[in-house]
Order: structure tokens, then sequence, then C-alpha cells
């Protein structure tokens, strides 16, 4: 019994493995920005919690369309709520008038994009797609 | 060196404008939300608001849009227009406000916004915010719902919870169905402070106001307000004692305390509310309710029980003699505005899509003094909440 385990998991392992890397998080910000942002900041930033960057800029959020994969790995591993108790919790601050609605991009290039272009933007992607055009302050 | 800055800003935003992969534009934002709202009572005999054996669609269906403008410098202006069923989906602007957000724990409000007397007050109308059909009637049973004033927020950080303080003053014109309410000033605040998954709400709020006559029947013993309007036919209190029925330019007071748990898929909300309105017949109701449920992935079953209880002015009469003919009018109304109800919910809601979903509540209505309209019934409700 013991060895059955034993080789199922050793079959799995990889599978696994491969998964968690593909899915890893990368919160990124404009390189220009030159920010240090905690975990904590960042938590706070996703939350609306806080609403300006550590150097007074308006902090303006990009997120991937909700029905990603990505965007459910974002909301367990960065903000650690289940996605669609995220996205409960942003229609309150919408219809409040609490905060501005996000900015949901597309995919990974398009969020890349918007962030390469604004300092003031902040966002995630895999982090497989990483390049110099952007700076990942957090990889999760 | 900030003009620059400013300027290379919007030299870069045009360019996202014309690029159009990227025609997000974060400056202007529209977000909607709407539900559809189904009900009946299965009995024509037992009426319940305005539902009975029909299935009604239209009573609570409304349909809102929300429009966001940021104006750069940390000015923005909000404004929510909502059509709703009931009055005949002609749509009306519900909110309309700037925002000044100072830093991250200063933000300043002005303009007509909603009254946030209650937990769910800021989104009553989004049913997609919340587990119910709609939230428990005895507690969110306002005579109004948005003030036009100002609102200071100042969010902070105490140790590890989050602290919210928000002050308010303003003043509320607004005719609802029996007649005009008048609030000459309302002013007060709420203090919300919690941890993620437990939070507590403290509202208190003071106002000069002035209601029409909430019991039925009061207009046939009140002498007439205006003296060239004519007096009622038969016998009418006097001008004193009236004035201790009406609640004209009379003082009142709101308060109330909520606590609201979300532990993993459990969650637990509770809300008790007292409102008084001083010299006047207003039986100073208290509501409450206590809700639980538990999320199993996209269903959410949930139970709730609320009371509303009233406290009668009987001293009221202390000012009539008990051979005056109008005596056992008034004892009959004043006894009238007794109420002692409750209401039993059991409801579950299905997440069938990300943005969209589908619930049922059946409700058992119980009232303990009889008084006008006061059937015990059973209420279906079904709805579909959105938002995009």
């Amino acid at each position: 019994m013991l060895r059955i385990i034993t080789i199922v998991f050793a079959l799995i392992y990889p599978l696994l493995q491969a998964q968690a890397v593909e899915a890893e998080v990368a919160v990124i910000i404009n390189p220009k920005a030159n920010l240090d942002l905690s975990n904590e900041d960042i938590q706070k930033l996703f939350m609306a919690k806080q609403a300006f960057l550590p150097n007074g800029e308006k902090a303006t959020i990009v997120s991937i369309d909700s029905s990603s994969a990505l965007f459910q790995e974002f909301c367990a591993k960065v903000v650690n709520k289940g996605s669609r108790q995220f996205l409960s919790y942003w229609s309150r601050l919408i219809f409040t008038g609490k905060a501005a609605p996000m900015i949901t991009a597309t995919s990974n290039q398009d969020i890349k994009e918007l962030v390469a272009k604004n300092p003031n933007y902040i966002g995630f992607i895999s982090a497989a797609d990483l390049d110099d055009t952007v700076k990942a302050v957090k990889t999760y | 060196m900030r003009i620059k800055e400013t300027c290379i800003n919007l030299g870069l935003s045009t360019l996202c404008i014309v690029t159009p992969a990227h025609a997000d534009n974060d400056r202007i934002h529209f977000n909607g939300f709407g539900s559809i709202v189904a009900a009946t009572t299965f009995d024509d005999e037992k009426p319940y608001f305005s539902y009975d054996d029909d299935l009604n669609f239209k009573n609570e269906s409304l349909f809102g849009l929300q429009v966001r403008g940021d104006m750069g410098e940390n000015l923005s202006a909000t404004a929510q227009i909502i059509a709703r069923g009931s009055e005949d989906h002609d749509a009306e602007f519900d909110w309309a406000y700037v925002t000044y957000a100072i830093d991250n724990n200063w933000t300043i409000k002005a303009g007509r916004f909603r009254t946030p007397f209650f937990e769910y007050s800021d989104t009553i109308d989004v049913g997609y915010t919340y587990h119910w059909v709609r939230p428990p009637k005895f507690v969110y049973v306002p005579l109004f719902k948005n003030l036009d004033g100002l609102n200071i927020t100042y969010a902070s950080q105490i140790r590890q919870f989050d602290s919210t303080l928000n002050f308010f003053y303003g003043s509320v014109q607004e005719d609802i169905p029996i007649g005009q309410v008048d609030l000459k000033f309302v002013y007060g605040g709420s203090w919300r402070i919690g941890v993620d998954w437990i939070s507590m709400r403290f509202s208190y709020f003071r106002s000069k106001l002035s209601i029409p006559a909430i019991a039925p029947g009061l207009d046939n013993i009140l002498p007439p307000e205006d003296p060239s309007a004519p007096a009622p036919s038969g016998p009418t209190v006097s001008e004193e004692v009236a004035d201790a029925i009406r609640a004209n330019d009379d003082r009142g007071a709101f308060g109330s305390i909520s606590l609201k748990v979300e532990y993993d898929n459990f969650f637990a909300v509770a809300e008790v509310t007292r409102s008084e309105i001083e010299d006047s017949i207003f039986p100073d109701p208290l509501g409450y309710y206590a809700s639980i449920g538990y999320t199993m992935g996209k269903f959410t079953p949930h139970l709730t029980y609320e009371v509303f209880d009233t406290s009668p002015r009987n001293n009221i009469l202390d000012g009539v003699s008990e051979s005056d003919p109008v005596y056992s009018t008034l004892e009959g109304i004043i006894e009238g505005t007794d109420q002692d109800n409750t209401i039993i919910t059991i409801g579950v809601r299905y997440d069938f899509h990300h943005s969209a979903s589908l619930k049922f509540d059946f409700s058992k209505i119980n009232y303990d003094k009889d008084g006008p309209n006061r059937i015990d019934t059973q209420l279906f409700s079904t709805a579909i909440s959105f938002v995009f």
C-alpha cells in the first residue's frame, strides 16, 4: 500500500511542482516609480485601505479579468480571500464611492503595458511573463 | 517640477487613448448594478406590503448606474442613477457628490449621499453585496435614504485594527408616499473598528425634523395646522395635545450597533437600532436582527431572525380628560402604534456567475399585537442580483 502511494506521489509530484511554478504571481509597478512596498502595503493598496503610494502619488490598480486563473491565484495568495469574496468586497467599495474601480485588463501583456506607461499604476501578472519594462515588487 | 510631471502624465494618458489595446481610461468609470425581484404570499387574504397571491416582479426590482469621474489632484465626482420598479422605472439621481481624498487618512465628501444609518445602508440597492433578497425589513425602515451635506472620513490603524470614523452634517427634504419628510439638520457619525474577520460598527445621529402623521386616523382628530383650512367634522384634540402628537420641528435621535463576523466560509451579522422623536406620537421603535450563513461552493444557505418592537406614547393621553369625546379615539390610535413583530427568514444564495447571483428567501411574518394591516403571513421571494 505504502509503495503504491509512494509511486503515485512520485508521479504526481512533478506535476504539482510544475503547476506551482507556473502560477507564481508577481506584483508589478512602473520601474520609474522606484518604490519599496511591504506585503502589508501591497495588501492595503489592493484592498483600497490605502489610496496613495508611499511617494504620495494616488495609486491606480490594474487587475485581470476575474474569470482567469491568475485572478484566482492572486486572491488566494496576495489578499488571502476567495475570488468571490474579493469581488464582493470591491463591489461594496465601488458602489459606496469609497474607491475608484480597478482597471481590468484582459491579458498579462496588457497589464504590463499599462504599468509600464503609468508611474502610479500597480498590478499583478504571472511571474513567467516578467520582463524589464516593469518592476516586480514581490513574487508570491 | 510637479507641473512637468503632470504634463508628462497627460501626454501618456493621451497616448493610452489612441492605442486601441489600451482604451481603458482611468478617469471615467461606469459601473452598474441591478436586481430583478419577484415575490408572493400565495394568499390574497394575507397580503404583505405590496405583495399578495400574484407573483409581482416590479415592486423591488431596480436598475442602477454609477458614474465616477476622476479629475486628478485627488478630486473625483460620483453620481448614482437608479430606476426603481416601484417608481415606474423613472430614473432618478440618488447620489451626486464630489470627493476630495486628502491623504490615506482623510477624505471629504460633499453633495447628496446615502444616510449611513445601517451596516448595509450604502449598498442597500446593490443586492449582489449581501446574501438576502432584501436586508431585514424591520431594521431597514428609514423614512428617508439620502441626505444633502458634508461627510468627513478619518481612516486609521489602531494597533492591528482598522478604524474608520465618519462625521456628517446635512439636511433632508424628501417626498414619501404619506407626505413630506423635512429634516432641518441632521448630524452625527459612525465608527467602524475591526480586523479582517470581525468588525463592529456604531452610529449615532441627532436631528430636528418634521414628518407626516404616521398613525392611521390621526388626521381625523388633529386640528388643522393651517388655521384657514377646514377642521375635521368630528371632535379634535386641543392645540397643546396636537403639538405633543405631531412630529413637527421636534428633536430626533437614532443609534445603532452592529457586529459582523466572517470566518472562513461562515458568517454572522447582527444589528440593533433604536430611533426616537421627542414630543411626538412616534413610538420609538427598537429593531434588531441576527443572521448566520455558511458558504459551500456556489451555495450560501442562511437563517435570519428579526424583531420590531415599539413603545407607544400613552403619556399623550394625560393631556386629555377621559370625558372628552376624542379620548377613546386617541386611545385607540395610540394603542395601534403598539407593535411587536418578528420575521424568520431562511434562504439560499446561489452564485451561478462571477458577477451575478440567484437568491431564494422564505419568510414567516408574525404580528404579536393586533393592528391595521397586521396579518400573519408567509412571503416567498426570489431575486437575480448582478453587477457590471
